[in-house]
């Protein structure tokens, strides 16, 4: 199996199989691009949130595998789950899957954060989104 | 956050509440609550002017509009009083001209509701959207004819759905629905079910049937009597067809269903086809004159309803039949039309509520009421989000009122209801009923009051709750203009007020109600005395009111508050 080589924006350094790199658009444009000889850098993508995506994209890419057994209610309860982290980090990954163009996590971030400002008065939701701002800065 | 990355969150959040909250957080959400909006809906004509709404929202797929108070349904507004359709129809056609071309480009969906639609309203939707246009509903609305339909088939030849049911339709001829068959094939919804168009030439029928293959709900007006020789088969060539409704002007007709069918409304024929009504999910049997026992044959064929409306012919007995037989239903209307009449009261309720756990909207004329009966619904039905009961107007006596302790126990049961209607006889709840729909509405958004209430004290009550009410009728109810007034200041989300029959002093005493448009409408005769329509507007008073409405205006008010009519 070919392996890939990703960068996070701390120089960290995942290898990965290629089948699971393609599954960000990004990446495939980038190894299109330059090919697979050196490392992937990712500048805007942390260590943490990096780590996150592949374990996302590889969990489902094994539950579409043949002859797994994973129930669609096992794939809600890890999605669920996965998506169950504080407002920055969830900010973060919905940029990070926007950034690396994994559309399927970026519909899950996005409809979390939509799930989180449904039914919240203004002012509330303006609080949550200056906090999870400053968190990030 | 990209604008991009907001608007896919956006995506995600359709109902209009969520929706407005997002849009008071800032500049930046409001601007792009805008560009993501996909449908909207106008609750009353006269809140907005049509230019704001292209201004704010004009990417929309789908736009509603409605119109007249609902009490229009039934002849209780004047002739002319308004809601014309024809400001918005140019407001969206000189948006969409290809010269302009700044709003409405993918606007593809219409819903008119009350509305006064005319046929060169019609001619100028129809020329401007052409073949953009999918879905045309014109519900519940009057002032056109069949031209004006005629010029819509023949220039929007992709309608998929072609809806005008209850619309009152001046017949102009049949050519409009030849205009259908010979060039739209993308039907999947065709109604004009209670219109007063029939239907007497079937060729057309018969071709739209064929070449529309997606055709999944078919609402007919009445088959004429001059029609001798319906084929038997007629609807069965009709393979994707869910819905139908028909009714026929003669009799010794035979006519087979397909087994899709899974809603019916009209004529049922006798002998009934079990294999077919099995699959009945829905039933309309309001426009039959079945007598009590062919309700019951008939109802002993469904076991599977969710949704029926029937008329009270069927009676106590009926009902409870129907409740052992149907513990599916979800929704249940039974209305006391002319003719035949039967006999529901608290006791049918009683076998409803206690068999039927899964209602969730319920509209009963009954003869004879009780508090349990409404303890019943509150018990075993938690999932009502529409409770409508009328007692009937009649000289035999009531077993039990005032309904107090019914309301309050319903509501304590059922904590979704958000549409409600009680609608009794004089002293039908005291202040202490109000008082309890005040402390357990939260949620309510629309309420009828009829014949409740002692004082204003009742009304102010209420109106201390209620916090999420947007639209109140009341009629004959022993308030005065000033506690109206009062509590429509309460109510911080009403906008929209239907009075009628109320202890009238002053009319100008509404004017407290602030910054709301009043408009006073004068006795017609003897039988409809006056009524009072008053909405929240950002437009301000009306020009299109016919002279029975009078705008009450605080410039009056100042200068003596003299009122003559």
């Amino acid at each position: 199996m070919v392996k890939v080589t990703l960068k996070s924006a701390e120089g960290d350094v995942f290898e990965v199989d290629e089948e699971l790199a393609l599954e960000s658009l990004m990446v495939k444009n980038m190894i299109e691009d330059v090919g697979l000889d050196s490392a992937i850098s990712l500048p805007n993508v942390s260590s943490t949130i990096l780590a996150k995506v592949i374990e996302y994209i590889k969990f489902h890419m094994d539950a579409q595998k043949d002859g797994s057994k994973k129930t669609s209610e096992e794939i809600k309860a890890f999605d669920d789950d996965f998506v169950n982290v504080g407002i920055p980090t969830l900010f973060e990954m919905v940029l990070a899957s926007n950034y690396l163009n994994v559309k399927s996590l970026l519909s899950l971030t996005c409809n979390t954060v939509a799930n989180m400002i449904k039914t919240k008065p203004p002012a509330e939701v303006k609080e949550m989104f200056t906090s999870a701002k400053q968190a990030k800065a | 956050m990209s604008d991009e990355l907001l608007d896919s969150i956006f995506s995600f959040i359709d109902h209009p509440m969520d929706r407005r909250a997002l849009s008071e957080v800032c500049k930046r959400w409001y601007l792009a609550d805008a560009r993501t909006r996909k449908s909207i809906t106008i609750g009353f004509s006269y809140a907005i002017e049509p230019s704001s709404l292209s201004r704010r929202f004009g990417n929309i797929q789908a736009l509603k509009i409605k119109g007249k108070p609902r009490v229009s349904e039934f002849g209780m507004v004047v002739k002319d009083w308004g809601a014309y359709c024809e400001p918005w129809i140019q407001e969206l056609v000189s948006q969409r001209h290809p010269s302009s071309a700044t709003a409405f480009a993918s606007l593809t969906s219409l819903h008119f509701r009350r509305m006064e639609v005319s046929d060169t309203a019609l001619r100028l939707l129809a020329r401007g959207f052409g073949c953009s246009l999918q879905v045309l509903r014109l519900d519940k609305c009057s002032g056109f004819s069949t031209a004006g339909l005629e010029a819509v088939a023949r220039e929007c030849k992709s309608l998929r759905v072609l809806y005008l049911e209850e619309s009152v339709i001046e017949d102009d001829g049949s050519q409009w629905l030849h205009e259908l068959a010979v060039s739209n094939s993308a039907l999947e919804v065709l109604n004009f079910f209670l219109t007063g168009l029939d239907l007497s030439n079937l060729s057309d029928l018969a071709h739209i049937i064929a070449n529309c293959k997606s055709l999944t709900s078919l609402k007919l007006g009445e088959i004429s009597t001059g029609v001798v020789d319906l084929p038997a088969d007629i609807f069965i060539a009709a393979k994707s067809l869910k819905e139908l409704a028909v009714i026929f002007a003669r009799n010794n007709i035979s006519v087979n269903l397909p087994k899709t069918l899974t809603s019916f409304a009209g004529d049922l024929l006798f002998p009934l086809d079990p294999h077919v009504c099995s699959n009945f999910r829905e039933l309309d049997l309001m426009s039959t004159t079945l007598s009590a026992e062919e309700h019951m044959q008939v109802i002993q064929c469904c076991p599977n309803l969710e949704v029926l409306k029937v008329r009270n012919i069927i009676g106590d007995a009926g009902v409870a039949t129907l409740a052992s037989l149907c513990p599916k239903l979800r929704r249940i209307r039974i209305e006391n039309l002319e003719d035949a009449h039967g006999f529901c009261s608290y006791n049918g309720l009683i076998s409803l509520a206690s068999r039927c756990v899964n209602l969730q909207h319920v509209a009963i004329y009954v003869s004879d009421i009780a508090n349990s009966a409404l303890r019943a619904f509150g018990t075993h039905c938690p999932h009502m989000l529409d409770f409508r009961i009328v007692l009937l107007e009649s000289t035999l006596p009531v077993t039990e009122l005032p309904l107090d302790s019914g309301v309050r126990a319903l509501l304590q049961g059922c904590r979704k209801i958000t549409r409600l209607a009680i609608y009794l006889r004089n002293g039908g709840l005291t202040d202490a009923g109000l008082a309890a729909i005040g402390s357990l509405g939260e949620h309510l958004t629309w309420l009828l009051l009829g014949c409740v209430g002692s004082t204003d004290q009742g009304l102010i009550d209420l109106a201390s709750g209620c916090r999420s009410l947007q639209k109140l009728e009341l009629r004959d109810c022993p308030f005065t203009e000033r506690g109206i007034a009062v509590s429509v200041r309460l109510l911080a989300s009403l906008r929209f007020l239907w009075i009628q029959k109320y202890r009238e002093s002053n009319p100008y005493d509404l004017l407290q109600m602030g910054d709301w448009v009043v408009e006073y409408i004068v006795p017609s005769s003897d039988t409809t005395p006056s009524q009072v329509v008053a909405y929240r507007s950002t437009v301000g008073h009306r020009s299109d009111f016919p002279e029975e409405v009078i705008p009450l205006s605080q410039i009056a008010w100042a200068f003596g508050g003299e009122f003559h009519i």
